[in-house]
This record gives C-alpha cells, sequence and structure tokens, in this order.
C-alpha cells in the first residue's frame, strides 16, 4: 500500500464518519450560533487517524466496519470539541487553513461549540448498546472515560507548565505530556476500541498501549518539528506558531537544556511574555537557536526512533492476523509518520 | 494467512522495504544507543502512567463503593450489587442446581466450614467469579480465561482450587479434565494479586447445551469461580 492508497482509504472512513456526525446532530434551532457551526466545523477534513484507526483495527480483527461507527464518530466528534478548545486555550489564528472557530465567531461560542460536541459524542457511545450488546458498549464507554481523562490531564500540565513559565522541564516530562495529552486520544485508545469490537470484547486491549504510544509520540513530535520547518500552505497552520504560543516542544526543553546561560535567560523572558505581546522577530530568533544547537535534528531523530519502536510492536501483535487491506493501513500509517511533509 | 492478490503482494512489499529500512536504520549500532535510551525512557513513563492510573481508579471505586463497609452488610450489597452480578448469581444457582452430588457434597462442606468461620469471625461475602466466552464454541474448539485473585487481609493465603465437571442440560457432563487451572496451588500474600488462567478445551464428543462448571478453593469458601459455555454443533 502506498500514501496515496492509505489517505484513500482514510478518507474514505473519514467521509463515513462525517455522515455519522451529521446523523447525529439535531435539525432545530438554535442553528446560527451552535448546529450550523457544529455541522461545518468537522467538514474542514483532517488526516483522519482516529476514525482511521479504530475501523481498520476493528477490521483487521475480523469485525465490519458498521459495528465500529457510532464509536468513530465518538472519536472524531471529541477530537473536533478538543480542537476548537484547544485553539481557545493557545490562542491560535488558523485551523485546517481556515480561521479558528474563535477567530470567526467569538471565544464565547466557540466554547459552547465545543461543548455541544462534547455532549453530542454521548449518544453514539449509547447506540452502541443496540450494535454491540451491554457489555461491549459499556466496556467502550470505560476506553472513552479514560481516553478523555487523560486528554484533559495532559492538557492541564501542558497549560501549568506555559501559565508558571516552567524552564527546567525533562524530556521524560514531553513524553509523559504527550502520552497523555495527545497518545491516548490519537492512537490508543481508537485502536483499542477498534480491537475490542473486532473481537467482541475478547482482547486484552492493554496490548495495544506501548504501540499507540509510541505512534502518538512519533506522531506528535513530528507534527511540532513540521510547525517550525513545513510549508504552511500543506501544514494548514502558522508556522513557527509553537514558538509564539510558548508551547513546549521536545525542540524547546532540548534548545533550554543545551543553550548558554544568557540565551536561556532571553528565551524564558520571551516565554513570560503574555502571547499577544510576543514578537516575530524574537520567535524567529529562538528558531535559529533551535537549529544552531541541533534541537530539531535531535526531535527528528527521536521521532524515528519511536516510530521504529511502533512498527516493532506492531508486527508483534499483528503479524498473527491474516493479511488485509485494513492491517496495511496501520502499517502505512506509522510509515507515513516518518516520511511526512505535513 | 490469506493469499495475497499480485498487486497488493507488490505494494505491501514495498511498505515492508521502507519499514525494514527504518527498522534496519535503528539497529545501526551508532544510533543504537540513543534510541534505546530514547524508548526506554518512553516506556518508564508510560509504565508509570498506567500505574499511577489504577491506583487512582481503586481509590475511586473505594471512595464510590466502600467495599468493606458493604462487605459487613449482606443485604446492603445485594440492594447496590450490578445487574450483571444478578446474572452471575442467577447462573451460580443454576449451577449449583444442575449439579451432581458430587457437588452437593462439596457446596455442603464449603457451608459448614463457613459457618464455622462465621461463628468465629464476621467474615466477608463470598466473592463470586463468573467467566464466559461472548461466543458459543463447537466440539473440539478450547477458550482461555483468566480472572484475578486478591489477598486484601494481612495474612498469607494458601489458595488450593478444585473444580467439578461442565454439566449441562439432560444430565449431560463433560469430564472435568478438560479445565486446566494455572497454577493449580499458589500462596497469595498479603495485598498481593494474582491472575489465574483456565483453559478449557471441550471434547470433540460434546453434546450442545449450556454447561457450567464450578472452580473452588479447598481452603476457602470466599473463592467461587462459575464457568459457563455454550456448546453448539
Amino acid at each position: 500500500m502506498d500514501t496515496l492508497s492509505m489517505k484513500a482509504m482514510l478518507a474514505d472512513y473519514g467521509a463515513e464518519t462525517l455522515k455519522g456526525i451529521h446523523n447525529y446532530i439535531p435539525d432545530k434551532e438554535p442553528r446560527a450560533y451552535l448546529y450550523n457551526l457544529l455541522a461545518e466545523y468537522p467538514n474542514r477534513g483532517g488526516k483522519g487517524f482516529r476514525p482511521g484507526l479504530c475501523i481498520a483495527a476493528c477490521k483487521a480483527f475480523g469485525g465490519k466496519q458498521d459495528d465500529a461507527s457510532n464509536s468513530a464518530v465518538c472519536l472524531e466528534l471529541l477530537h473536533n470539541a478538543f480542537l476548537i478548545h484547544d485553539d481557545v486555550e493557545d490562542e491560535s489564528f488558523f485551523r485546517r487553513n481556515k480561521p479558528t472557530l474563535h477567530q470567526s465567531t467569538n471565544t464565547a461560542i466557540a466554547i459552547n461549540v465545543g461543548d455541544a460536541m462534547q455532549v453530542l459524542g454521548l449518544y453514539p457511545l449509547f447506540k452502541n448498546r443496540e450494535v454491540l450488546g451491554d457489555k461491549v458498549a459499556m466496556q467502550i464507554f470505560m476506553e472513552v472515560q479514560h481516553m478523555v481523562t487523560e486528554s484533559v490531564e495532559g492538557q492541564a500540565m501542558e497549560l501549568g507548565w506555559r501559565k508558571d513559565n516552567t524552564a527546567n522541564l525533562m524530556e521524560a516530562d514531553y513524553l509523559r505530556m504527550i502520552l497523555k495529552k495527545t497518545c491516548w486520544y490519537t492512537c490508543i485508545h481508537p485502536i483499542r476500541i477498534g480491537a475490542i469490537i473486532g473481537t467482541k470484547g475478547r482482547v486484552n486491549p492493554e496490548k495495544f498501549d506501548r504501540l499507540g504510544y509510541f505512534m502518538g509520540t512519533s506522531f506528535q513530535i513530528q507534527d511540532d518539528v513540521l510547525n517550525l520547518i513545513a510549508d504552511e500552505e500543506k501544514y494548514g497552520k502558522e508556522i513557527g506558531g509553537d514558538i509564539l504560543e510558548g508551547k513546549r516542544t521536545l525542540m524547546l526543553i532540548h534548545l533550554m537544556a543545551t543553550c548558554k546561560p544568557e540565551e536561556l535567560r532571553t528565551i524564558s523572558k520571551f516565554l513570560s511574555l503574555p502571547i499577544r505581546q510576543r514578537k516575530n522577530a524574537d520567535a524567529l530568533e529562538i528558531l535559529e537557536l533551535m537549529h544552531t544547537y541541533g534541537s530539531i535534528t535531535h526531535a527528528k531523530n527521536t521521532a524515528q526512533y519511536l516510530a521504529g519502536a511502533a512498527l516493532k510492536e506492531f508486527y508483534t501483535i499483528f503479524s498473527r492476523l491474516p493479511d488485509s487491506e485494513d492491517k496495511s493501513l496501520i502499517e502505512n500509517i506509522i510509515i507515513y509518520m516518518i516520511d511526512r511533509e505535513y | 494467512m490469506a493469499a495475497k492478490k499480485p498487486n497488493e503482494q507488490k505494494k505491501s512489499s514495498g511498505s515492508r522495504k521502507l519499514a525494514d529500512d527504518i527498522l534496519k536504520g535503528i539497529k545501526n549500532e551508532e544510533i543504537l544507543s540513543s534510541a534505546q535510551k530514547v524508548i526506554n525512557s518512553a516506556v518508564n513513563v508510560l509504565e508509570e502512567e498506567i500505574a499511577a492510573g489504577i491506583l487512582a481508579a481503586k481509590k475511586i471505586e473505594k471512595k464510590v463503593l466502600d467495599v468493606d463497609n458493604i462487605r459487613s452488610d449482606p443485604d446492603d450489597l445485594m440492594n447496590r450489587i450490578r445487574r450483571d452480578t444478578h446474572e452471575a448469581v442467577d447462573l451460580f444457582l443454576d449451577a449449583i442446581t444442575a449439579l451432581t452430588n458430587k457437588v452437593n457434597n462439596l457446596t455442603e462442606s464449603e457451608n459448614a466450614k463457613a459457618e464455622k468461620a462465621e461463628a468465629a469471625i464476621v467474615k466477608p461475602s463470598p466473592a463470586l467469579t463468573l467467566l464466559e466466552t461472548e461466543q458459543p464454541l463447537q466440539p473440539g474448539q478450547s477458550e482461555n480465561f483468566t480472572f484475578t485473585l486478591f489477598e486484601d487481609s494481612e495474612k498469607a493465603a494458601k489458595i488450593s482450587f478444585q473444580k467439578t465437571s461442565l454439566f449441562g442440560p439432560n444430565g449431560q457432563s463433560i469430564n472435568g479434565r478438560a479445565l486446566k487451572i494455572t497454577p493449580l496451588n499458589l500462596t497469595l500474600k498479603p495485598k498481593e494479586e494474582r491472575e489465574v488462567n483456565v483453559k478449557l478445551s471441550l471434547p470433540k464428543n460434546a453434546q450442545p447445551g449450556t454447561y457450567n462448571a464450578l472452580i473452588t478453593d479447598s481452603e476457602n469458601a470466599l473463592v467461587k469461580v462459575v464457568l459457563n459455555v455454550v456448546v453448539i454443533p
């Protein structure tokens, strides 16, 4: 399977999931500042990793796509809710080549739409009972409960670092934050949920933890690298925006641990300013320092090592399953994470 | 392994080559140690977080459902018992009804022990575990089950499992040899948790029907495990 086929499969699963999302949106007022926005936001697209991993894992383990569709809808709704709230918290300007929702409406409306998306995500979990039975449906409910808990804890860690202007972070701190904020909900739980559905609850979901963790961390580090060096149009977000936002990336942590004391003071001073008072020129200077001290290369290497570890986990777990397009899809998502340009 | 079409094989081998290159790159000795360091550090973080999550969940369970308090009041326990446990109790009762004299003798002996124990000390209510397959099995098929034992007292406990045959409809039974318990004997230290595996290997001549077997600890009436399996032609 090549990258194009992988993207086509993800697009198919994404389109089906999007259709499912629209089925769950109430056709009633208030439309202008709630349901219309709620319906439009997921149309912005995205890579579709979460529903893709969930459906592919389900099918690779012998399940049917329809069995996983409610869970995929829930995952995608929660993901979109996280994005809307994340953009408010980060004061971001662009998301998927469009102004962020709070920029195009206002902060209050965006938060409310995000809240509505979270609540809407509960109903497909309830409907799972009809398709999967009480036991598996409840198991998936608890998977989602854990997923959301971990994600908000990870977000709290990162927001706390920014608020306190924490400057003494170690790589293990970063790995922990990414595990909690990103990995559980981007990779670990989508795969776990898919496998639970595919096996009708007969798989030990913990066996996918390392695979999803290595995949998710590799993906996030790569995403952070691309934020600094990618083509802005392809990437869909402002380049270098993470530095302006003061995001504690692996590159920033590496830089702060290796640069000279006077440079560290300059960086700390920059990070202590409110976001809107930070200057682009200063952010570019920090980017230059990241190049000088090899922070970006270090992050790229780390992402590569973790992707390799993810591949090894994948082969260990999935090699006993019959070959299928869905099994190849998961393998190719891992490979894509290493090779992608945006 | 399912057979693949030639073009799929070609595409797949391309992906595999890239994957091999990545893994080979990591095996390069110069970077192996850095890779190992990163992966070890990552794994440590994951294991710590999983352990912290389990601990936090147990604390919440303790707050939401005060197990010790409830166990001391069996009526309260019955009021709070969950639906799936009701089902388990029903199945347990069905199983008991269907069991032969051998099982009756066993349960009577267990009850006698429990009554004696109650006279001396207030014991927690029996814990019942239900093992069942999601799907029916066919004759000749195998299935693995696991359950966990936790010693919540301050004393070590010796466990020696005993099992019955699997009892089905119309007096049919499957010999207990079809069940393999691992470990069969164990000692649980205070606060220790151990996983026990039960492998069911249905004989090829097993008759269709719903079967139940009872697994107990010969030393402790609190351990009762009911195994329920549906055999289809």
